[in-house]
């Protein structure tokens, strides 16, 4: 590299950096701030006090967890949002743009140094907000001994090894066809997209008597002395519950052993039970990893209820991964990368519109893409044909369809259930959110702000 | 420097500018075919009556309104071209600073966007804060500023780049007599210093105390332009002033002019300026320290992209 | 002179300036687009509920009514907060305060007018998003028995007018805007309140089946769910909207105008977005401080939260319209007696911070 492009990058880094402090100092310097703040330690200090949990320590943590951290994270949306509706909007009906303008900075890096700017902000907040909530966790794991939970570990989850929902899909459709029991009035297209949007949300009944087998591979081995739990959710018939009775069958492929256990408590919707990695015997070098889950509902057949599992979701193999504190962290980035989403977007409207119109379409567009993605998986293809909820599902389906991969991932859920967040669904979280999309956006920003006039007829 | 050999720094052609409403419909025509030439090293004068198009000019030349028609070149380029700018100064009518942030730092924001290294940009805000006397307010946020102590804080930071080309939009506007002679004692260094500058004012007696050549606007129309002396000299008329002469002696020579050229010869008795005089009685200390400000202002270099 | 003339004099000069400032007030803030945009997510929001049926439990009508409550607190704490930031924390920034203040003008006058000029704008508001709530329940899925037909059954005719109305206010707003050179977002807020008021009206001519009066009673009434006094006899004018909402959706006024009182008194402190916070912080805690504050001795920090913040569960009555219900209008009247104490309460601390205000 020449040093002529050596101080080019150099000064844009410092013209990038200029900009950056500039916004923290605005951010910091107003009341707003510090209101935010104030919210945010309530919501942190106060809220888990302030909700009542149902008296277990899974209950309180699940609070911990899911309340505290989703209105936190919340607050901070909307913060994020608003302010970066703020930053350039402010700036040009006030005039200061025009000062700025005219000194030798680019559009890309205005807008870089902004994004930069509030991205620095989230990041001091998110960290302070998930230290404590840690801080929290363990003083209540002193305090009221929740030694014994299993939640705030970390774990890897195994689901079973099953076709691809497209697949399934393609399945299911030509079996219709070939019982000649497809539904009238829809196209093939619009039923395959329906099986597939429905197969992971597919249950499946076990009536007494029948027996399920799984099969399973380990991301990565079970080692000695490591344990790996059985995790089973269901469905039941709320008054004969208790009627239910089942025995289950985790066998290790590479060993050829097997452990049974019987379960007879179908009361609460989940079932959790360990097995330590010396029961199946010795293991090979390449490690435990292939295993084989079966359950065989044993209640009986003339009282006890069927049980409803949809197996991509309900069932799972759990060993150890990682520690609590890092999967907190892997949360904070995934939260992270969606605030840094949020901030994209709302600087780009914050180009375009006034403040207050970039403030409003950035919240009516939030809403609409809950909305949106909540519709699309509650809605039945019955519904949706509707004329009066085709707009609607129109809307939904594109909405859903343009965010999917941004809110791919759930962190909150996989906290509260002791899931560690898989590195590609961190991956694709940061280079959607944090990379591509704000890429796509800035592009557009920075299009805009060259063109737009920043000065108006006095 | 010959005045042909200059080198054009701000050129127009043709330059127009229609303001339009939402359904894209003319609402105003500001600027109206305007043919302007601004040279190297001059001080140049855009007058004009309010709403006369000299602001909307000046954007248009910083690239903060696009032109309608026509063509605008500035320092060899067009106006959104990040080269050029990182050769301008710009001080607009109103300041528009940052009022959380002190002069300090808004001299440090401003050096940040010309790419300057700290240590440079360090020194540089130091060199401007004392050149604006603002050395004792260098740590108070703009927001609690009188108008004049932000208009300095301005014109701090429209020099924080050593410009090549400034542009002063009502540059007195807002300042005490003594900032606004300080404020023209600066352009002449600078202009000394060979830097060209573009400025408005309202107030002629400013434009004429500093300006090189003047064009006058009137709604958006070109109605003159030249150099001030070409522009108010008046061929058919003659001043003498002669210091210590008497009343008969003066009378004499009144008598002695009107006889030989036979008309009617005006006698006066000029009186100072009532800037002059305010300068003599109240601002001593200003008068000194923009004085002082000269050998400084004259070491900046024209023509340097930090 | 009489001394009492100077005092009347006085009074008249004082009501000629709370007028004025209030009028101003309101013109300005409806200028803005901004409140257009929030009383058009409104309506458009009421509106919707009715058309996009995923769930049918029988209770469309309900559902629509009380979303059309929800937004008109929601969205109207919104636009009173933020019309209140504006015009006095706006004012105050920008010089035209002192301006104002620089005339004979007390700064309790000027505070108190503003705080009726926002008021008026949120009553504007209320007017057309009341208007859509009503429309939205009476298009809703109904189940009606009639002789033509049982079962349930949509008004699309008044559904299609609403929308039709707002469609028509903004494309008249657009008009008087190029030719007229009117404020398009002043004319189209006014449009879109007015454009529902008057189709409520029109509703009155035909009823759920879409046939138009005079029919007789029972062929006109199609399940309005009303009083049936009509039900003999000749129909001429019938509007068959839920009446019953009014008292609710006054409560929800009563709500906005203590939002209002307190988001003025706020502004002369805060900057808007601050003053936004605080007003939904408020409302938060508000409607949550049955749960979360009461109970708690007075001289306790909760206490005195539960003690100095409104009540808005008073306000919030939805419920009580639902299967027949109705509010006792001694009821909406204490609740307004609340009301007005909050805004009292408000406004004089409002009048002690703008007291001790620099405006310079």
């Amino acid at each position: 590299m020449t040093n002529d492009a050596q101080n080019g990058i150099a000064a844009s880094a410092r013209r990038i950096g200029g900009v950056a402090v500039l916004a923290v100092r605005a951010a910091l310097r107003t009341r707003t701030v510090g209101a935010l703040l104030a919210l945010l330690a309530v919501c942190v200090l106060v809220l888990p006090g302030a909700v009542k949990g149902d008296g277990t320590p899974e209950g309180e943590l699940h609070i911990l967890l899911t309340y505290t951290l989703g209105f936190a994270f919340g607050i901070l949306c909307l913060a994020t949002l608003w302010a970066a509706c703020a930053l350039f909007a402010a700036e040009i009906d006030s005039a200061r743009m025009q000062l700025s303008a005219v000194k030798p900075v680019r559009a890309a890096e205005f807008w870089a140094g902004k994004w930069l700017a509030l991205l620095a902000l989230n990041a001091a907040a998110l960290l302070a907000v998930y230290t404590g909530v840690y801080a929290q966790v363990r003083w209540r794991m002193h305090r009221d001994g929740w030694e014994t939970v299993e939640q705030p570990v970390s774990r890897y989850v195994a689901h079973p090894l099953l076709p691809s929902p497209r697949e399934e899909a393609r399945e299911t459709l030509d079996e219709l066809r070939a019982r000649n029991e497809l539904p009238k009035g829809y196209s093939e297209r619009t039923i395959l997209r329906a099986l597939e949007e429905k197969a992971p949300e597919k249950y499946t009944e076990i009536p007494p008597g029948r027996q399920q087998a799984w099969r399973f591979r380990l991301s990565r081995p079970l080692r000695a002395g490591e344990a790996v739990t059985v995790r089973l959710r269901f469905e039941t018939e709320y008054n004969t519950r208790a009627q239910v009775t089942g025995i289950c069958r985790l066998g290790c492929v590479e060993t050829a052993r097997a452990v049974e256990v019987p379960l007879d408590d179908f009361t609460l919707k989940e079932i959790e039970f360990a097995v330590d990695a010396r029961a199946f015997g010795q293991a090979p070098d390449a490690g435990l990893r292939t295993f084989e889950l079966s359950f065989e509902h044993t209640g009986d057949a003339k009282h006890a209820p069927g049980l409803l599992l949809r197996f991509r979701k309900d069932v799972a193999l759990l060993t150890p991964g990682g520690s609590f504190w890092m999967n907190l962290l892997r949360a904070a980035a995934v939260h992270g990368s969606v605030l840094a989403l949020l901030a994209a977007f709302g600087l780009t409207l914050s180009i375009c519109f006034s403040l207050p119109v970039a403030a409003f379409v950035a919240t009516v567009l939030l809403v609409l893409t809950m909305v949106g993605n909540s519709v699309v998986q509650v809605v039945s293809e019955e519904d949706a044909k509707k004329w009066s909820n085709r707009a609607g599902m129109l809307v939904s389906r594109t909405v859903h369809g343009a965010t999917r991969h941004a809110l791919k991932a759930e962190p909150l859920a996989a906290l509260t259930n002791g899931e560690r967040l898989e590195a590609d669904m961190l991956r694709a979280s940061l280079v959607w959110n944090a990379l591509l999309l704000p890429l796509l956006l800035a592009a557009a920003g920075c299009a805009v702000l060259r063109r737009r006039e920043l000065a108006d007829a006095e | 420097m010959p005045e042909s050999k200059r080198q054009p720094v701000i050129e127009t052609r043709g330059l127009r500018k229609v303001f339009r409403d939402f359904w894209r419909r003319p609402t105003v025509e500001a600027v109206k075919g305007l043919d302007l030439t601004v040279n190297d090293g001059e001080v140049f004068g855009l007058l004009g009556p309010n709403g006369s198009g000299k602001s909307t000019t000046i954007k248009m030349l910083l690239g903060l309104l696009r032109p309608s028609a026509g063509v605008v070149r500035v320092l060899d380029a067009a106006p959104d071209d990040t080269r050029a700018k990182a050769r301008i100064g710009y001080l607009p009518e109103v300041s528009h600073l940052h009022p959380f942030l002190t002069p300090r730092e808004t001299l440090m924001y401003y050096a940040s966007l010309f790419g300057m290294p700290r240590k440079e940009a360090v020194r540089r805000t130091h060199e401007l804060l004392v050149m604006v006397d603002l050395e004792h307010a260098a740590d108070r946020a703009v927001g609690g500023f009188s108008k004049g102590m932000a208009r300095r804080v301005g014109l701090a930071q429209a020099l924080v780049n050593a410009p090549g080309l400034l542009i002063l939009d009502e540059p007195t506007s807002g300042l005490d007599p003594i900032g606004s002679r300080e404020v023209k004692d600066l352009v002449c260094a600078l202009a000394q210093g060979g830097v060209t500058v573009l400025m408005t004012s309202h107030l002629l007696a400013d434009v004429e105390d500093v300006c090189d050549r003047v064009a006058i606007l009137e709604r958006g129309v070109l109605r003159a332009e030249g150099k001030i002396a070409e522009l108010l000299r008046q061929p058919d008329a003659v001043r003498f002033e002669v210091e210590g002469l008497d009343e008969p002696d003066a009378a004499a020579v009144r008598a002695e002019l009107e006889a030989r050229t036979g008309r009617r010869v005006r006698q006066e008795y000029p009186a100072m300026s009532l800037e002059r005089y305010f300068l003599q009685v109240v601002a001593r200390d200003g008068q000194q320290r923009a004085f002082a400000m000269a050998p400084f202002l004259g070491a900046a270099p024209a023509d340097t992209n930090s | 002179m009489f001394p009492h003339d100077g005092q009347s004099v006085a009074r008249g000069l004082a009501l000629k300036q709370v007028t004025a400032i209030a009028r101003t007030t309101l013109v300005e803030a409806i200028q803005q687009p901004i409140a257009f945009l929030i009383l058009l997510s409104a309506v458009v929001t009421t509106l919707l509920v009715p058309v996009f049926q995923f769930h049918r439990f029988g209770e469309d009508g309900r559902l629509a009514r009380d979303s059309g409550l929800s937004c008109m607190l929601v969205f109207g704490l919104v636009l009173a907060a933020g019309a209140a930031g504006r015009t006095v924390s706006g004012e105050i920034a920008r010089g035209t305060a002192s301006a104002a203040l620089g005339k004979p003008v007390r700064r309790v006058t000027f505070l108190l007018a503003k705080a009726l000029g926002v008021l008026a704008v949120s009553a504007f508001f209320w007017l057309g998003v009341l208007s859509a709530t009503l429309l939205a329940e009476r298009g809703s899925a109904h189940f009606i028995t009639h002789k033509d037909y049982s079962g349930y059954v949509t008004d699309v005719i008044t559904l299609a007018l609403s929308a039709a109305g707002v469609a028509a206010a903004l494309l008249v707003a657009a008009a008087r805007h190029y030719f007229g050179r009117r404020r398009f977002g002043v004319s189209a807020f006014v449009g879109v309140a007015l454009s529902q008021m008057l189709v409520a009206l029109v509703t009155g001519f035909y009823n759920r089946l879409g046939q138009l009066y005079p029919l007789h009673g029972e062929a006109a009434c199609a399940g309005c769910g009303a009083d049936h006094a009509h039900a003999a006899g000749w129909v001429f004018y019938h509007p068959e909207l839920n009446l019953r909402v009014i008292p609710a959706a006054l409560l929800v006024l009563c709500a906005l105008a203590v939002f209002t009182a307190l988001a003025t008194a706020l502004a002369t402190r805060l900057s808007t977005g601050s003053t936004l916070a605080v007003c939904a912080g408020v409302l938060l805690l508000g409607l949550a401080g049955d749960s979360l504050l009461t109970g708690a001795p007075f001289w306790s920090g909760r206490g005195l939260a539960a003690g100095l913040l409104p009540d808005l569960q008073n306000f919030w009555l939805c419920d009580a319209v639902a299967r027949g219900g109705r509010i006792a209008w001694r009821y909406v009247g204490e609740a307004a007696l609340y009301a007005l104490t909050c805004c009292a309460f408000f406004l004089g601390a409002g009048c002690l911070a703008f007291r001790e205000r620099d405006l310079g």
